[in-house]
């Protein structure tokens, strides 16, 4: 069983699914950036989004925007910061 | 890879899946029911049309939904806004409306009372498995799926259902979704306690309340918890930079009807949020696939059509690949007419949304006239009345082309929304 890749796997479903994405969940790399040029292409209302997703679906709370920009670089900043949240050192 | 093939695999246990395998293994199928979360899970969309009680009955799962004590729906009630005008539908009021009820439901316990509905039919369902990509040849299908991200396995079988909701699966990895241009709307929303409801009956109607360029549903779940969510255009709410529970609250405060209903309520949970753009993929069949419900299409929750389509288009699905399993050749015709008959029931309530973010539609809407028999024919379009016939689409034909002459030179009172 491996836990960080279904956490991720979880995490793309829950993109394509909620922000309507033109792709599959297989589409999207773990190290793709979301945002900017040559990235997935999101949004600020994808933005805003998955910052109600992760807490909703993980309780993972991001308190500003600087947080925001750190943790939704990419699926695998997402996934980290989801599994730091779930086991605090 | 698995040695079993099986006659039909369906991508996803909502509504739409969990219908599809049910007729497909009452009928006799090997059915094999991939669905990626654990059931129960949250879903929106809680609320049913009348003519779902038909396919529940088919499917004999009838009984149990009703002893579930979900809340009925009789009616649904539109209100402008401002508090000016409403209009309070009763379905078993249309002539033509040969279904008088509709459950309100939370998805979650809806949705696992249907998937097990499947399973105890005879459906293979495994839950916690993710389909990543799917291929046809002229022989088969296969899918490849994973379970909890272990390396993928490979299933294959006779016919394939995407049933996989607005992820949407098999429509994007072909490239076939098509969203609408201008129906790019958000949904905010959230379940509350102490929302006023009306006494009696009507306090289990949906309710709606129109603004100018959004609008809020009231969806009665129990006798404490309603769900209340509004819809808005995407660009209006990147706009306004604020977050989701203070834009939600002050649009509420400033509506009278919403004000009066939200006036003691709470907040239960968290309040959430979801793109809800219209679209439709651009075929609904494959080679030995059939796209059902929101993986078919999806279109803005106002009319609450989604569950009824899912399972319209699933039951037709089922039928489908059980006339195509006994003739091999005569699939061609069964798939091109279910394509057909489900683009039709689409399109049918696709219009409906157009119309009701036009001003010109709430005019008339707001005003029903019996004249041609004209609101009992929109009454029963608003149960699920899509096989109706000759009779209910020249109506709904002259109803919406009354909403072009309204537009152009108004018979009816204009409305205002300030």
């Amino acid at each position: 069983m491996d836990d960080t890749s279904a956490l991720k796997e979880r995490i793309k479903n829950i993109m394509v699914e909620n922000l309507m994405l033109q792709v599959t969940a297989r589409d999207i790399q773990d190290d793709q950036a979301l945002f900017g040029p040559d990235s997935l292409g999101l949004d600020s209302v994808d933005a805003l989004q998955l910052v109600v997703a992760l807490d909703k679906n993980f309780g993972l709370k991001i308190p500003d925007p600087a947080a925001a920009r750190e943790i939704l670089q990419s699926v695998n900043a997402m996934a980290t910061a989801i599994t730091r949240h779930q086991s605090p050192a | 890879m698995s040695a079993v093939r099986y006659d039909a695999i369906i991508i996803g246990g909502g509504p739409g899946g969990s219908t599809t395998a049910t007729f497909l293994a009452r009928a006799g199928k090997k059915v094999l029911l991939l669905e990626k979360e654990h059931f129960p899970r949250f879903h929106i969309g809680e609320s049913l049309l009348p003519y779902n009680r038909r396919i529940f009955e088919e499917m004999g799962i009838l009984p149990l939904l009703e002893s579930k004590g979900f809340p009925k729906k009789f009616g649904a009630q539109f209100h402008l806004g401002n508090g000016t005008k409403s209009i309070k539908l009763v379905f078993r009021r249309g002539k033509f409306t040969r279904e008088p009820m509709a459950f309100q439901v939370e998805r979650a316990t809806f949705d696992e009372l249907l998937l097990n509905h499947a399973r105890k039919s005879g459906t293979e369902v495994r839950e916690g498995w993710a389909v990543r990509k799917f291929s046809a040849t002229p022989d088969e299908v296969s899918v490849e799926a994973s379970n909890e991200g272990q390396a993928p396995q490979s299933f294959s079988g006779s016919f394939l259902i995407d049933a996989s909701g607005r992820g949407n699966l098999t429509g994007n990895q072909e490239g076939l979704r098509v969203i609408h241009p201008s129906l790019k709307k958000l949904a905010i929303f959230g379940h509350f306690k102490g929302v006023s409801l009306d006494p009696g009956e009507k306090g289990g109607d949906t309710v709606i309340v129109r603004l100018e360029n959004k609008w809020f549903w009231l969806i009665p779940l129990s006798a404490e918890k309603v769900s209340v969510g509004c819809v808005l255009d995407q660009e209006e709410f990147q706009q306004m930079r604020e977050n989701p529970l203070a834009l939600f609250t002050r649009v509420w405060n400033s509506s009278p009807p919403m004000r009066d209903r939200m006036m003691q309520a709470e907040l239960l949970g968290p309040i959430q949020t979801t793109s809800d753009f219209s679209y439709y993929n651009k075929r609904l069949i494959g080679p030995r696939l059939l796209r059902v419900g929101d993986a078919a299409g999806f279109m803005d929750p106002i009319f609450s059509a989604g569950v009824f389509l899912a399972m319209y288009s699933g039951k037709l699905a089922a039928e489908t690949v059980i006339a195509s399993l006994k003739n091999g050749s005569g699939s061609a015709r069964a798939f091109a007419k279910y394509e057909r008959k489900v683009y039709q029931a689409m399109k049918f309530y696709w219009e409906m949304v157009e119309n009701f973010y036009t001003t010109p539609f709430m005019e008339l809407f707001l005003e029903p006239r019996e004249k041609w028999n004209l609101a009992s024919a929109v009454n029963a379009a608003l149960a699920g009345e899509v096989d109706g016939g000759w009779s209910m689409r020249w109506r709904m034909r002259l109803f919406f082309w009354l909403v072009k002459f309204q537009a152009k030179r108004p018979f009816m009172p204009r409305i205002r929304f300030d």
